[in-house]
């Protein structure tokens, strides 16, 4: 018999009349073996995490969940009232949400939170709780639980954190395990050792549930995919089948749009061919030059002796992982952070030299797009003012400011329905493509994208990143661009920097960099990079 | 120096022992004795010297410790009972004054009180200290003590009996010369922790709590006090001063601690009685002060304009709740020595006022308004805030716009009587019981910036300035009085300011306390015949 | 405990030049303002002539600079001395020192009061957000908090000190009662009850408020549902999760209550004619007392420090990552 059975399940979000109900899920069906994964995969509002929910009874008070049947084991849960689910959570199924930070309460030691359902449930006698929790903490791979025992999340990594939501959710001894998103904000790497972690439940008889988003993360663990679009499941079967022989165009759509080394200079999102224009050709032509940075804090080295070259029309890919310095060095080469020594140059004058008030009439020439729109935009302003008032700091005339803004707009595939819109009233993709429009409204000398797609679907992803490739080869654009993702650095990239521990560990054409990767750290960056099973 | 002839004094002695210290005394029998009498204070004055401060505020406690040379009274002859003076004669040249003092009476500290106190308090404290004392004792020369029970007091120039009997409950409060003597009079400890020989003694202050004043066993009046103990409970809000006298934290509330909007509704209490007798001789009078730089109100037309508009029965009605008197003039009614009624009258008449304007020449503009006035009541009273509102609506029907200033007592102050920077001022002026220290300072001209309800409105007229400066120096009684009912039908033709109203306060009080408001200054006076029925 | 000794050794230091700030803008406030301390008394004692007006101002100091006074007092206040209030004709310290605990009663106890009932209820109204007794406590704290304060202690004194005579109707202890030790200080408590309620009521409102706000955001936050995914109860999780993180919030606006409070308590202590430090500001501003009004603020300045400072190293107990950049740097 299956750990759990659902047979046609819907969810449905009910509105204020029956018109207006939304319908998260439909038709999903499934089953879940001992020792075996079913991964549920789809882009944000494909109704994954609503499923996720409901099968432990949590889909909110405004959830209708219906099916043929939902079984656990034997047990119906579609009968289930609030006092039976608590009896369930924790001990039968146990539930990793996806960002450990806020899953973990900030005032509660990790020992608490592991501790907990043990304690709810009396699973086992209070004196024995610390023992067990350490065993836990030991058991998913935690070093020196004792210490960490006693300590509150933020005192942790990410890894460690996640690591301690899964003791948490299987320290009740469920036979399901429901992870959702589980390695969305982690490093490749870490996320390789959480995977590891994950398929050791599964090879230890726990039947487990993963969602994502990402299909290149459930490839190795998966027994059995299902891939949903809008709440319709659109592609059901085993990995092989789903990556070798996907049924549904959207399937299809969704492999392709994955950057990789193989994509380089092709359209991921396959609505914009392009010719891989051949942009080292051209002489190089040193735009910013950066010779010898180092910036302490306190003791921590954060960014050392870090010196490097971007060449006119070039991106230079910047990748590493979190605390790797990439950011800090991103601040110091948009002037937002001065470094202890060295310099940059910026069109062969200084440029980090430059007293606050001589560089910021050239600010307009190194622009930034961030990962976060929505945190870099104000939320009260209209698209024609975050790109107007771009314009307006390069003094462009009032008069054909509207003009400019409708021709920006175009050149990132908006229009003038979007002018009056505010940033909550675009989707996310709409977001980074006014962040582009208004990065681009000052003719930057060089474009710094931090993490631009990392928060972005793998569809929307594609879309951005063919935006850019598209206005690089038009518009010559020269860019920085940084990513922990070695997919979309290898897309994007026609030079590599490997950043570990403040220094640049490697450099070089990104093919060379990536697959024959020399330094250590390097190799094991590429290592974890999960890799889809396509030929 | 005198021709104070013996027999005069002594009749007045005799009169006065007949007249009031026996029926007082009998009176004194019929009443209970002890027990503590609870009453509301609004303010904890900075000095309770009232040798140097005569204000109410500081007489309402400090009047039952230190002692006058004589207190008003509603029957005797002259309106004074004695005090610390049993008889008081001046001479007819206005040059001297005689009074025969109380013996056998000591201060609360047991040092015997003597002529020497009455001249040290008159030539080192009233005269140069006092604020009031300062005019009518401005000509005081010296003061010869004869003898222990006799002061003569000397002055340079004719000082009139008149103006100092009348000012005698008022400025005249002994000091015990042992205890001051020497040092410096204004910082002296005894200020605020009094030392007299009145019907109580000075117990406890506990600052923003409550004074208390223990009964004077040993006082002079025979059988005095009635009560053991005075508390004044400090209360600073006028509502919790009428909730503390409903539930009977207190038994007496005076000088309208309770307001008059409230008495209606407190009259209905059973147990509390609203007593508006024992103000008499402290009416305050409602008036519009006029700044006469201001060209359009230096035109004798535009102030009577103003005076005609004035609804002066609708004052007393609305904003007094009829606890006041229409004015007549200058001079209350409750000050029948001096009190002329003949004077001009400018009865309530809007179209005679607007006629008056137009015939000056200030015709209404297309918006209706004529000119624009600053109108600064004064924020010391409800009710003169509320006839600032009054006065603005009155005059607004005449085409005068008036912007209401409202401020703060210090920041009043100076605006009006040291910066000029008002047009009409509200003011609350009291009249003390004789024009020279309560009147004329209002009218007379060459008074300094600064000096606080005074004439700062720039009024100069010679005539009403002589018949002020003639009647300060003549001596004749009589003679004295024409001059002053003179001076109110010249300045009820002139209207160098507005008399509005007259009023007094009210007591609100249980019925349980006896003898309120038996004398014409009652809340400031001694208490010594007031008791509690237990 | 170091890091609670190195945050209050921080505060302390950064607080001098915010008293400093203080004390100048009350002095030029109350400069600005038309009269000064000469005025206000002529007014209370009925007026004088020119000449006493020219030796009151000489002897209260008046006839200088304004510069010159704010040096003398800055000056003497650097040597700890709080100076002589001319109001009061007294020294400020023993003044001061004669009205705090006054103050300090009403308003601890108020605090006290407000916090734990309106924090109580917060939870009460948060536990089930939008369910009849989340509304009606909404409701309820709403119309307290629109209600002015002296307005409720009004009514408060109408109906259970006049009406009912249960409790006193002003002041802070029975007059020359003579009530020594336990007797009195019951006797205090009586006497506080009326005004604590009325000043306690409108922040209770508000901190009820704060914590369903609060309560209402944190139930929302992924722990919490990693809570319930764990099987919890509805009372476990409230208590052990939601309220938990929602006092913070609250308890950082206990500090900047603090403030406000002694603000409110003017009002109260008028009301109620309680001798406290509201009435006695309030009687410095109205003599024109500036050595008396900086000498109150800087008392209250001070001690709105200190409590924020407690405020702080209760923070820093209940919250783990406060000061943790610190240890790591």
């Amino acid at each position: 018999m299956a750990l759990l059975d659902v047979k046609n399940l819907s969810i449905r979000f009910a509105g204020r009349s029956a018109a207006e109900d939304v319908h998260a899920v439909r038709g999903l069906s499934f089953a879940v073996e001992a020792g075996q994964c079913v991964a549920i995969v789809g882009e944000s509002g494909s109704g994954k995490s609503a499923t996720a929910r409901a099968l432990v009874g949590l889909a909110g008070p405004n959830a209708l969940v219906e099916a043929d049947h939902l079984l656990l084991g034997a047990t119906n849960l579609l009968a289930f009232g609030p006092r039976d689910w608590r009896a369930v959570r924790g001990r039968q199924i146990g539930f990793v949400l996806q960002d450990a930070l806020v899953s973990l309460d900030p005032l509660r030691t990790i020992g608490a939170e592991v501790g907990e359902t043990l304690r709810e449930h009396r699973l086992v006698p209070r004196t024995g709780i610390k023992p067990r929790v350490l065993e836990l903490l030991a058991s998913v791979g935690i070093p020196d639980p004792a210490q960490r025992h006693d300590q509150y999340a933020h005192q942790l990594s990410g890894g460690l954190r996640q690591r301690a939501l899964i003791a948490s959710a299987i320290s009740g001894e469920p036979g399901i395990i429901i992870a959702d998103e589980p390695t969305t904000a982690l490093d490749v790497i870490v996320q390789a050792q959480i995977l590891r972690l994950l398929s050791e439940l599964k090879a230890d008889g726990r039947g487990l549930i993963l969602i994502s988003h990402d299909l290149a993360v459930v490839s190795r663990l998966a027994d059995h995919i299902i891939v949903l679009r809008h709440g319709e499941v659109v592609e059901d079967g085993t990995p092989e089948a789903v990556f070798q022989r996907p049924q549904a165009d959207y399937t299809k759509a969704l492999l392709a749009a994955i950057p990789s080394g193989r994509t380089r200079g092709q359209s991921l999102s396959g609505d914009a061919p392009r010719s891989a224009a051949a942009s080292a050709a051209k002489a190089a032509q040193p735009v910013l030059v950066a010779s010898g940075l180092n910036k302490q804090f306190g003791q921590r080295h954060v960014v050392n002796d870090v010196s490097f070259t971007i060449n006119k029309g070039e991106t230079v890919g910047l990748v590493g992982a979190s605390g790797s310095g990439k950011t800090t060095l991103a601040r110091i080469v948009l002037g937002l952070e001065r470094p202890q020594s060295g310099t940059i140059t910026l069109n062969g004058a200084p440029w980090s030299a430059l007293p606050e008030h001589r560089r910021r009439p050239l600010r307009p020439r190194v622009q930034l797009v961030a990962q976060d729109p929505l945190g870099s935009f104000d939320p009260r302003h209209r698209v024609i003012d975050i790109v107007g008032e771009a314009l307006e700091i390069i003094d462009f005339p009032a008069a054909g400011r509207r003009a400019e803004i409708l021709r920006l707009l175009a050149s990132v595939g908006l229009d003038a329905v979007h002018l009056l819109r505010r940033p909550r009233e675009l989707s996310g993709g709409q977001r980074q493509r006014v962040a582009i429009a208004r990065a681009l409204a000052t003719r930057p000398s060089v474009l710094i994208c931090d993490e631009p797609v990392s928060a972005l679907d793998v569809s929307t992803q594609a879309q951005v990143l063919d935006l850019l490739a598209g206005l690089k080869r038009d518009l010559e654009l020269t860019m920085l661009f940084v990513s922990h993702d070695l997919g979309v650095i290898q897309h994007v990239s026609d030079r590599v920097l490997v950043m570990n521990d403040g220094r640049i560990v490697e450099e070089g054409l990104p093919d060379i960099v990536l697959e024959q990767p020399r330094h250590p750290y390097t190799k094991a960056l590429v290592e974890a990079l999960p890799r889809l099973p396509v030929g | 120096m005198t021709s104070l002839s013996r027999r005069s004094l002594l009749q007045g002695v005799g009169v006065l022992l007949a007249s009031t210290a026996l029926p007082a005394f009998s009176f004194a029998q019929a009443l209970p004795t002890g027990g503590r009498l609870v009453v509301a204070a609004d303010s904890e004055p900075r000095n309770l010297n009232p040798a140097i401060v005569a204000s109410n505020g500081v007489f309402f406690v400090a009047s039952k410790v230190i002692e006058p040379l004589a207190e008003a009274d509603f029957e005797a002859e002259g309106g004074l009972v004695p005090r610390l003076a049993i008889a008081w004669e001046g001479s007819d040249d206005g040059l001297s004054a005689t009074f025969k003092l109380r013996q056998g009476v000591t201060w609360h500290d047991g040092q015997p009180f003597t002529a020497a106190d009455v001249a040290f308090s008159a030539l080192e404290v009233w005269k140069p200290l006092q604020n009031l004392g300062r005019i009518v004792f401005a000509n005081l020369e010296s003061v010869d003590t004869p003898d222990d029970y006799t002061a003569v007091f000397n002055f340079s120039k004719p000082t009139p009996f008149q103006l100092l009997r009348n000012a005698l409950p008022v400025v005249t409060s002994v000091l015990p010369r042992h205890l001051y003597e020497g040092t410096n009079i204004a910082e002296n400890p005894a200020n605020t922790q009094l030392v007299g020989t009145g019907p109580f003694r000075f117990a406890e202050y506990k600052p923003g709590e409550y004074y208390r004043l223990a009964r004077n066993e040993t006082y002079w009046g025979e059988g005095l006090p009635h009560l053991d103990e005075i508390i004044y409970r400090v209360l600073p809000d006028r509502a919790a001063a009428a909730g503390a006298l409903e539930a009977e934290e207190i038994q007496l509330a005076a000088f309208s601690a309770v307001p008059l909007a409230d008495l209606a509704r407190i009259a209905q209490v059973p147990g509390i009685e609203v007593i508006s007798r024992g103000y008499e001789g402290l009416t305050y009078q409602l008036v519009v002060e006029i700044n006469h730089r201001r060209q359009e109100l230096s035109n004798l037309e535009v102030r009577r304009a103003i005076a005609h508009a004035i609804d002066k029965q609708y004052v007393v009605d609305t904003i007094f709740l009829g606890y006041a008197t229409a004015a007549t003039g200058i001079v209350p009614h409750n000050a029948p020595e001096f009190y002329n009624p003949e004077v001009p009258q400018y009865e309530f008449d809007i179209a005679k006022a607007n006629a008056l304007l137009d015939a000056a020449g200030y015709p209404r503009g297309d918006n209706g308004i004529r000119f624009s006035l600053k109108l600064l009541p004064a924020p010391y009273f409800n009710e003169t805030r509320q006839f600032g509102d009054y006065l603005r609506q009155a005059l607004a029907e005449i085409g005068i716009d008036a912007q209401l200033v409202n401020n703060d007592s210090a920041a009043h102050q100076k605006a009006v009587y040291t910066d000029h920077d008002f047009d009409l001022a509200v003011a609350p002026p009291v009249f003390r019981g004789d024009p020279a220290i309560s009147t004329t300072i209002l009218i007379r001209s060459g008074t300094p910036a600064g000096v606080s309800f005074s004439n700062q409105g720039g009024y100069e007229s010679a005539e009403l300035d002589s018949l002020i400066d003639r009647a300060a120096e003549t001596v004749d009684t009589e003679e004295r009085t024409q001059l002053y009912n003179e001076l109110q039908v010249r300045a009820g033709e002139q209207l160098p300011l507005i008399n509005v109203a007259e009023w007094g306060f009210i007591t609100v009080a249980r019925d349980t306390v006896l003898n309120v408001g038996n004398n014409p200054r009652w809340a400031v006076s001694n208490w010594a015949d007031t008791a509690v029925q237990q | 405990m170091n890091r609670a000794l190195r945050l209050i050794g921080r505060r302390a230091i950064s607080s001098i030049p915010v008293l400093l700030i203080v004390v100048i803008g009350t002095f030029f406030l109350l400069e600005l303002a038309s009269g000064d301390a000469v005025d206000a008394y002529l007014v209370s004692i009925g007026g004088g002539d020119a000449a006493l007006i020219e030796h009151l101002r000489q002897s209260y100091g008046l006839d200088q600079s304004a510069l010159t006074r704010l040096w003398i007092y800055v000056s003497s206040l650097a040597r700890l001395d709080l100076g002589w209030s001319v109001a009061f004709n007294r020294p400020i310290a023993g003044l001061i020192l004669e009205r705090l605990p006054n103050t300090l009663y009403l308003m601890g106890s108020a605090t006290a009061l407000a916090f734990v009932f309106g924090t109580a209820l917060g939870i009460l109204a948060g536990a089930r957000p939008g369910s009849l007794g989340d509304r009606l406590l909404s409701i309820g704290s709403l119309a307290l908090y629109a209600v002015p304060s002296f307005w409720l202690g009004l009514v408060l004194s109408v109906v259970f000190a006049v009406q009912l005579r249960w409790l006193p109707t002003s002041g802070i202890e029975t007059i020359a009662s003579g009530k020594q030790g336990l007797e009195r200080a019951l006797d205090i408590i009586r006497h506080l009850v009326l005004p604590v309620s009325a000043l306690a009521m409108i922040y209770l409102a508000l901190f009820l408020r704060l914590m369903r706000a609060g309560m209402a955001e944190i139930w929302r936050l992924d722990f919490v549902r990693a809570a319930r995914a764990k099987g919890l109860t509805r009372a476990r999780i409230v208590l052990r999760h939601v309220a938990r993180n929602a006092l913070l919030p609250v308890i950082t606006m206990l500090g900047l209550q603090a403030a406000s409070m002694l603000g409110g308590s003017v009002v109260i202590e008028s009301v109620f004619a309680i001798p406290g430090f509201g009435r006695l500001a309030q009687e410095a501003v109205s003599a024109r007392d500036a050595p008396l009004l900086m000498g109150i603020i800087v008392v209250s300045a001070v001690l709105v420090i200190v409590v924020n400072m407690l405020i702080d190293l209760v923070y820093a107990v209940l919250d783990p990552r406060v000061g943790a950049s610190e240890a790591a740097s």
